[in-house]
């Protein structure tokens, strides 16, 4: 399993885990705060444009 | 069959990335920022020399939590002059209901001393994980003026509540949450309970 699939893997993993937080945001504003789920996003963003940077080389 | 087994593992992932967010924003604890004291209209109560002075049944204050109420109980702890009030307690907002707190109380005054004019120390601890939490994560905490099973209704041409207040402090523990908590909680989040 090369680092781009790994990449990859977490990009998808944590842009799921965004969307079900955003959920129970919406059901309990007070469970989640609004700073993880940018930091979250954050992260999965980071990770995809690092993984098609290092396809691109 | 790939393709089923990596949307699988993603899916796994992400629910244990989930765990482990709202895991960890359930083991911060210590002292939390308190709002000033307030009548129920949300005029604060006069300060002179740190002590603040109540003179209506009901007082009102904020304390902001940083993290879910879930897992979590409230230390309260401050100084008090209770002058000739017979019964003071303090609760922590339950539901939507406006008055929805049971009050615990931290002085009932005995037979022999009617107006008491010395400091009095109180330290209180009430569990959370029961509690309803505004948006910003705030709890609603109250002061009464009244009996633990009687909760007084604000009638302002009749109140004579007078006792003062210092040195109020608010920090928040780990506190294993009961069968019947965790129960309230979980409906919480599907009814989208919020205070009105």
């Amino acid at each position: 399993m090369n680092i781009t699939y790994q990449l990859w893997f977490i990009s998808l993993t944590l842009i799921v885990a965004c969307g079900l937080l955003t959920a129970l945001q919406w059901f309990h504003p007070a469970l989640v705060s609004r700073e993880i789920i940018s930091a979250t996003l954050g992260v999965a963003i980071g990770s995809a444009l690092l993984s098609l940077i290092l396809t691109k080389k | 069959m790939k393709t089923w087994h990596q949307g699988v593992s993603i899916i796994a992932a992400s629910l244990a990335a989930i765990a482990l967010i709202i895991g960890s924003s359930v083991l911060p604890y210590g002292q939390r920022a308190v709002s000033q004291i307030e009548n129920i209209h949300g005029v604060s109560y006069p300060v002179e020399d740190d002590l603040i002075t109540v003179t209506e049944a009901l007082a009102h204050f904020d304390v902001y939590l940083q993290e879910p109420v879930i897992a979590k109980k409230l230390h309260l702890t401050f100084d008090f002059i209770p002058f000739a009030e017979d019964h003071l307690g303090v609760g922590v907002r339950e539901n939507s209901f406006w008055l929805s707190y049971e009050p615990q109380l931290f002085y009932q005054a005995g037979s022999s001393d009617k107006k008491t004019t010395a400091l009095h120390s109180a330290s209180l601890t009430i569990p959370l994980s029961d509690k309803i939490q505004e948006r910003d994560r705030s709890i609603d905490v109250m002061f009464m003026a009244a009996p633990a099973n009687h909760l007084p209704l604000p009638d302002p041409l009749t109140d004579t509540t007078y006792w003062q207040i210092k040195n109020l402090h608010a920090t928040v523990e780990y506190d294993k949450p009961s069968t019947s908590a965790w129960r309230d909680f979980i409906r919480s989040i599907i009814r989208r309970e919020r205070v009105l």
